[in-house]
């Protein structure tokens, strides 16, 4: 799971930077699907 | 070979598509798909979409914008089907329902919002327990009592304040003033038939999807041509039983292993897929292998499992239903009337992230302070 930046800094929890690991700037997200099925109706 | 990883097309609002041009160079959608998604905005006003996604989302763009973008994007999030589920309860989603176009306000929405120069996500390098344990030591830390591996078996009435009944050996019986529930809806459902008979019937009702989650740590560089992806999302009409592949080792620098290998982590079960046997039946070993050969096929990679990891999570999503928010809001009328004091809050009720589950906290928190001055004044 991954949580928003903006998460982070509104949260008041004793969690410093140092302890958080920054994530994809933007995730790179693709999809499986059957190729142009519509195509062939 | 038809059924392979496409890209989606740029520019997507949690897979609303915000122009015409990225869309049309996608091959994930169809000739057709893509020129019944561009007449979006010359298209009247819909009529009722019943508070449901999947049907708003069909109304304006097509079967496939809501199959092959819109389904697998907000779909991965909740475990939902996208035909099942509350428009209301995906914020960004309803939002473009208001206006005349739904493209037309996506792209406004997205050109509004500021690029971001940073990573747009974080996480606690030590995992998320970090956060629970953060928590704690908050809490602890200003006088709190915590209690844990003690369930609650009722909640009634003792005079002007409440008596929770617990299985504990040497602490059955703790007295309230006000009390916020935070548990899964149907166990809430169990502790508060005492207090009120409708709210506990509403609360059983509640549907929850099961998700079974599978760490893999791959054997050396077998897919090479994924570095730097992300992941992947399956589309309904194409799923067996795995739902998502995130590639941790690619989205966080602290996972990626030094000797090469990848580490996934496999979504199998949602919302209206059989996922019961996945919870209660498959053995470890056989959902590693289904895992394998599933994500050998999407990648077309022969893929081998040097360590993994299976984590089962039954009953873990709640799943909105069209006419979640009044089904709710009905709930918290009654029991503000029933049970002044009680409050509901979680997963269950207002959105099932962290963030929307630290505002429902916060919320919950400020109206036991009001309650508790009241009570005393």
């Amino acid at each position: 799971m991954t949580v928003s930046r903006r998460f982070f800094h509104y949260m008041s929890l004793p969690l410093p930077e140092s302890q958080l690991a920054e994530g994809p700037n933007e995730p790179d997200i693709v999809v499986f699907a059957d190729y142009a099925r519509q195509e062939l109706l | 070979m038809r059924k392979k990883l496409h890209r989606i097309p740029e520019g997507l609002m949690l897979g609303v598509p915000t122009g015409i041009n990225s869309l049309a160079k996608s091959d994930l959608i169809s000739r057709r798909g893509k020129i019944r998604a561009a007449m979006e905005p010359i298209l009247p006003t819909s009529g009722s979409h019943g508070d449901c996604v999947g049907t708003f989302i069909r109304q304006r763009f097509g079967k496939e914008v809501q199959q092959f973008l819109v389904d697998p994007l907000v779909g991965s999030i909740y475990a939902a089907d996208t035909q099942n589920f509350s428009l209301a309860m995906v914020p960004q989603l309803a939002d473009l329902a208001e206006g005349r176009s739904a493209l037309l306000t996506a792209r406004k929405r997205k050109r509004s919002s500021p690029a971001l120069q940073t990573p747009i996500f974080e996480t606690p390098r030590g995992g998320l327990t970090m956060l629970t344990r953060a928590i704690e030591q908050a809490i602890r830390s200003m006088g709190g009592t915590i209690t844990t591996d003690t369930k609650v078996e009722k909640v009634s009435r003792r005079h002007k304040a409440y008596l929770i009944v617990t299985d504990s050996q040497t602490n059955p019986e703790i007295i309230a003033d006000s009390i916020i529930v935070t548990s899964p809806a149907r166990a809430s459902a169990t502790m508060l038939i005492d207090l009120d008979e409708q709210v506990s019937a509403s609360l059983a009702t509640t549907d929850h999807a099961s998700v079974v989650m599978v760490t893999v740590k791959t054997q050396e560089t077998e897919i090479p041509s994924f570095r730097g992806l992300s992941g992947y999302l399956v589309a309904k009409p194409d799923q067996d039983r795995v739902t998502a592949v995130s590639f941790g080792s690619n989205k966080w620098a602290h996972w990626q292993p030094t000797d090469g290998s990848m580490i996934l982590r496999v979504s199998l079960g949602r919302d209206g897929a059989t996922t019961h046997d996945l919870i209660h039946e498959w053995e470890d070993e056989r959902l590693v292998t289904q895992v394998i050969d599933e994500v050998s096929r999407h990648t077309q990679t022969a893929i081998t499992a040097d360590i993994s990891r299976v984590t089962r999570w039954p009953d873990a999503f709640p799943q909105y239903r069209p006419g979640h928010l009044a089904h709710i809001e009905k709930i918290e009328r009654s029991l503000a009337q029933s049970s002044p004091g009680v409050f509901i809050a979680g997963a269950s009720m207002r959105g099932i992230g962290i963030p929307a589950c630290v505002a429902q906290g916060e919320n919950s928190a400020k109206s036991v302070v009001e309650f508790l001055t009241h009570l005393r004044d």
